[in-house]
């Protein structure tokens, strides 16, 4: 499992500069070349990735989120895996090369910079199946609400680019409003049914676990806030018929509220539902 | 070099009116090109547009100049026109304006997508009336080729440059998907209809036409084949029922105010709307841009969408250009061994009849899998004996006259050309 980790760990910064560069031609010079590959190249890192998450999981026995380096390969991995279920969903490839982009940055650090062994035993915990799942699926929620937020940024810009009359390269290169806003509500949506995993385990597995587990954890309470509000969104979306820069605004809200609640309750509570 | 000629006039050197004097209907083409393969015997296409008519030459005859070119044009449409109005070119340039022509470069709005498929039809019916044949269709295939790679590997054709189209690719930029959205047309002139009609290839399915006269509405619904009738005067009641409200009537008021639009965005729910006010004077409030979510852009806003595309297609005209010198480059050197083809079919040809001859002298010898072992040994020693001089007759970046002094050789050497 050891080598496969440091093979896929070698070779995933290529894949993902394969990946972003056909995507960066295609947004930058319409290369059809480029778009017709880029696809593909996306789905070899992916592919790449899931063999190196699976291996060093195998090898480390639990879910990476021990060390920053750990996370990042995480965060990366999560950030590719939501885009491409977008992109296929959607047929558009031309937001691509930011959410490739970020996941190579967050990948070549975490490959190049991360020790390839755990300095200090891990917590106990970690190695619990439902813990583990818990984390994990909290990190795909928030990858997607944060992707959801870009979408929005990318959204409010595109709108304000038309409104005044600016037709320049953001006019002619990104897609859509229609589908950015769609683009976005995906994003939401996936980050939505990642979160509802992460509290259904939280509520249902991890009181047997943690000992110090209460069901007034300030934590337990941000997320429960914060999945209420993506699934008010997104119902009021469809039931409302709320259209356009509302929506696209409400999750720019959602996410950086999630951000900002998170931290000062990490800053506050350090001590209560932490695993690391 | 090579002997082709180009001549004819564009919109570079002519106004309108000589043009559609010059122009050829497609029904006209065929027989134009047998007229002109009869009085000037070779390979011939003519391009024939709006903005050009252009006949390409490769006489088989030597001495036929731009002269007998252009008094032939003249003649078959009856017209005096002087030398002014035409323009002549020969081998390389002649080769160069046709890549220029194929990708845009030379149209009268740089990067004209229509001319990839004219000079396509043009090299088509040149080709069924056997007027293209060996030179003329790998010239048009260059061309075609050229065409289509400045469209795939640089911005020039990229942007609409008409009121039509830019109100299309606005309603697209905005909405997702296109195809499922109700759009309104007020009014029934030309531009109105040529923007429903680009709609409607783009796949909206339903469309409303309002104007003022009920018959001229009814009249636009006919010509298009689709389309529903909706009287003016329910305009402001039935506004909040469209995403697209597209305004071309050139009334002398406001037909849609700002308050008419506030309450059909509350109607809607905020849901996103765009009008496009293709009136002048202008018939929406532009003051209507102002609501949330709603988009309104008149003439100034559209027409600034078009020199924003005119200005990004001229800053592509240098990528245009390297890929049509690459491609001018490529039909050169193919031209250069235009001589030498002939000289290496015949080669291969008399190394096959003497191997087949010294072969079957010998099959008695051998048993069946012996003679046919033997033989593909032969084969290939053949192969590779002929190979050598062919490689250099083939060599692209060999010196063009010290090839055809190699094919000049080797004709002497083997006897070829029944020497």
């Amino acid at each position: 499992m050891l080598i496969l980790a440091k093979l896929t760990e070698a070779l995933l910064p290529l894949a993902y500069c394969a990946a972003v560069a056909m995507y960066a031609m295609a947004f930058l010079r319409r290369d059809e070349r480029a778009q017709r590959w880029g696809r593909p190249a996306a789905m070899v890192a992916l592919v790449v990735h899931s063999l190196l998450i699976f291996a060093l999981t195998m090898h480390h026995g639990h879910c990476l989120v021990y060390t920053p380096f750990e996370l990042m390969t995480m965060l990366s991995y999560t950030i590719t895996l939501t885009y491409v279920v977008v992109e296929l969903a959607t047929g558009e490839r031309g937001t691509g090369v930011f959410f490739l982009g970020l996941a190579l940055v967050f990948q070549t650090v975490s490959s190049m910079f991360g020790p390839g062994v755990e300095s200090a035993p891990p917590n106990p915990l970690l190695f619990d199946n439902n813990v583990g799942l818990h984390i994990a699926a909290g990190l795909f929620g928030y990858t997607g609400f944060a992707m959801s937020a870009v979408y929005g940024a990318l959204y409010l810009l595109l709108y304000h680019e038309i409104k005044s009359n600016r037709f320049g390269a953001l006019y002619n290169r990104l897609p859509s409003l229609g589908l950015l806003q769609r683009m976005g509500e995906l994003s939401a949506l996936m980050g939505l049914l990642f979160l509802s995993v992460a509290i259904v385990i939280a509520l249902v597995a991890l009181p047997g676990i943690l000992p110090t587990f209460s069901y007034s954890d300030p934590k337990l309470i941000v997320e429960f806030a914060i999945w209420g509000l993506y699934a008010g969104t997104l119902l009021a979306r469809y039931l409302l018929r709320l259209d356009g820069r509302k929506v696209m605004i409400l999750s720019l809200i959602g996410f950086f509220g999630s951000v900002l609640s998170l931290t000062v309750i990490n800053a506050l509570l350090s001590g209560f539902h932490k695993f690391s | 070099m090579l002997n082709i000629h180009a001549i004819g006039t564009s919109h570079k050197h002519s106004p309108v009116e000589v043009r559609e004097r010059l122009a050829f209907g497609e029904e006209e083409l065929p027989d134009a090109l047998h007229d002109l393969q009869a009085t000037i015997p070779g390979e011939s296409a003519i391009i024939s547009t709006c903005n050009r008519t252009e006949l390409y030459i490769r006489p088989s005859a030597e001495g036929i100049n731009a002269e007998q070119l252009k008094d032939w044009l003249r003649k078959r449409k009856g017209s005096d026109l002087p030398d002014s109005y035409f323009f002549q070119l020969h081998g390389s340039t002649a080769v160069r304006h046709l890549l220029e022509v194929a990708s845009g470069v030379d149209s009268q709005v740089v990067g004209d997508i229509q001319i990839i498929g004219q000079v396509k039809q043009s090299y088509l019916i040149a080709r069924e009336q056997g007027a293209a044949r060996k030179v003329l269709t790998r010239l048009f295939e260059t061309a075609l080729r050229t065409g289509k790679r400045v469209k795939s590997e640089t911005d020039l054709f990229a942007g609409a440059v008409s009121i039509s189209y830019v109100a299309v690719e606005l309603a697209r930029k905005i909405f997702y998907p296109l195809t499922n959205k109700r759009t309104l047309v007020v009014g029934a002139g030309e531009t109105g209809e040529m923007t429903v009609r680009n709609l409607h290839a783009q796949g909206v399915r339903s469309v409303t036409i309002s104007n003022r006269t009920e018959q001229r509405g009814l009249d636009l619904i006919g010509r298009l084949g689709f389309g529903e009738w909706m009287p003016l005067p329910t305009l402001n009641e039935r506004l909040h029922e469209f995403d697209i409200v597209i305004v071309a009537a050139g009334a002398p008021t406001w037909l849609v105010g700002y308050d008419a639009a506030r309450a059909a965005s509350q109607r809607r729910s905020g849901q996103t709307q765009l009008y496009v006010d293709i009136s002048v004077p202008r018939n929406v409030d532009p003051r209507v841009g102002t609501l949330p979510n709603v988009f309104c852009k008149d003439m100034n806003d559209l027409n600034s969408v078009i020199e924003t595309n005119v200005e990004r297609r001229r800053a592509e005209l240098p990528r245009a250009d390297a890929i049509i010198a690459e491609e001018l480059a490529e039909f050169n050197s193919w031209c250069n061994r235009l001589p030498v083809t002939p000289v290496i079919a015949q080669l291969q040809q008399q190394a096959r009849a003497i191997m087949q001859t010294e072969l079957e002298k010998q099959r008695g010898k051998f048993s069946a899998a012996e003679f046919g072992q033997v033989e593909r040994l032969v084969e290939s020693v053949v192969k590779r004996i002929i190979g050598i001089p062919m490689s250099h007759l083939l060599d692209t970046e060999a010196d063009p006259e010290s090839v055809l002094q190699t094919a000049e050789h080797l004709r002497k050497l083997f006897k070829l050309d029944g020497e």
